[in-house]
């Protein structure tokens, strides 16, 4: 077995994980760490000397994921400029518990948003660490995670009571 | 609440994770993710390929895609100005850790690469090589010379390439290559550095270097013949060396890889 070889064996798992709660569809993940783990077998010399090589790969995993997302918003937009910004489809199951209802919400999320959430509780990574996955700065990642997390909190909110209206 | 909520996320996440069955990740594991079928190719002897004293250490891979042509269609003696969105899209097969590359060559469809750290890249018509060196850093260069570092791959499909690059001195704005053939190559020069690449195994010469001083010569190490020790016809291998000319440089351990077969050598 390559050191390349026990590189996929460690790592794939999780890596097609994170991509399948990224992309929200087992498919396309697969593709994805596929596409990716494709990448990594030709820069590994390089790769193989990085300080911290599945780093790397979750950096290439996360680019494409939403490089494939702002693909596709653009193509939504393109063909029905009013559609919503909703990158994925709504989950067909009923909201039955608080997780059930949290995955909805999580699922309606902008990828980038999404993202951001599941490096920082799925694969509990500092918020350092999320932007140097993303490219971008610590405070970036913080304000992300804090509006990705009010968005969840108010779709748990219980609906306001509305009293049915009387009139004829 | 706060606390609460991201306890309740990790265990949602945890969840839907779990989905993934260990099928998927089986499937997953079992792909080839190089281009080709693998096979270990023998250790090179680079010493016997005549690494000289003063050579400079390389790493080099050449990734060759189902569709590489090995003649290397379209390729020129002489730069090309890029197309449209053709350094883009060199950047991002590219893609480093050693940020943007300080000099582009491009030639034809082909777009060589060299970065701040001394690697370099070459990618074009599904065909991408990369050498890394280590001995970052590069020494104070005389006005008007330049440093003479290069390397040669080839494999038993038939595909090969040379590359000469390196770091010039103050005034130096252009660099022709002589090759063994007695053809000629006309490298691309910017930002304190030159590179120039070639189909096949022709060893550089000499390079007639010019400069705001005028022009002068300078002769390439004498390289040995590229293509020993020779790769077994279909066994999926790669051959190479690596010369430098950078002074008080130790030879260094080379790799040469292709398609994730790979040797090593220290010497």
């Amino acid at each position: 077995m390559t050191d390349f070889d026990q590189f996929v064996a460690a790592h794939v798992d999780d890596l097609m994980r994170t991509a399948y709660l990224i992309v929200w569809d087992e498919s396309e993940a697969e593709d994805l760490v596929q596409e990716c783990l494709l990448k990594i077998a030709r820069r590994w010399p390089r790769v193989r000397r990085m300080e911290h090589p599945r780093a790397y790969a979750r950096r290439v995993l996360v680019n494409q994921a939403l490089d494939g997302a702002r693909r596709r918003a653009q193509r939504r937009s393109e063909l029905e400029p009013d559609a919503s910004a909703s990158p994925i489809a709504v989950d067909p199951l009923p909201a039955i518990d608080t997780r059930a209802e949290l995955l909805q919400a999580l699922s309606q999320l902008p990828a980038r948003q999404r993202t951001v959430l599941v490096l920082r509780y799925f694969n509990d990574l500092t918020e350092t660490q999320v932007a140097e996955v993303l490219g971008c700065s610590p405070g970036t990642v913080k304000s992300s995670a804090s509006r990705g997390l009010a968005r969840l909190r108010e779709a748990l909110q219980p609906l306001p009571f509305q009293p049915r209206s009387t009139e004829t | 609440m706060s606390d609460r909520l991201e306890q309740d996320l990790r265990g949602a996440l945890a969840d839907r994770a779990a989905r993934i069955t260990p099928e998927v990740t089986a499937r997953l594991r079992a792909l080839d993710y190089h281009p080709r079928s693998r096979s270990w190719a023998s250790r090179p002897a680079l010493g016997a390929l005549g690494l000289t004293a003063a050579a400079a250490a390389a790493a080099a891979v050449i990734v060759l895609g189902s569709s590489a042509s090995p003649a290397f269609a379209g390729w020129t003696a002489n730069p090309t100005a890029p197309f449209p969105g053709q350094l883009a899209a060199a950047q991002q097969t590219c893609e480093t850790s050693a940020g943007t590359p300080v000099l582009t060559d491009t030639r034809g469809p082909y777009t060589a690469s060299i970065y701040a750290d001394g690697s370099t890249c070459m990618e074009g018509n599904g065909i991408m090589s990369e050498s890394s060196r280590t001995d970052v850093g590069t020494p104070t260069l005389q006005a008007g010379t330049i440093e003479l570092n290069g390397t040669g791959q080839s494999d038993s499909d038939g595909h090969a390439l040379t590359m000469v690059y390196g770091p010039v001195g103050a005034g130096v704005t252009g660099v022709t290559i002589a090759r063994s053939d007695g053809t000629s190559v006309e490298a691309t020069v910017k930002n304190g550095w030159y590179l120039a690449w070639w189909p096949g195994t022709e060893h550089a010469t000499t390079a007639r270097v010019t400069s705001t001083n005028g022009t002068s010569t300078e002769s390439f190490p004498t390289t040995p013949s590229p293509n020993s020790p020779s790769c077994p016809a279909g066994a999926h291998c790669a051959s190479g060396y690596g010369f430098g000319s950078a002074p008080g440089r130790s030879a260094g351990r080379t790799t040469m890889q292709i398609s994730g077969a790979s040797s090593n050598t220290g010497s």
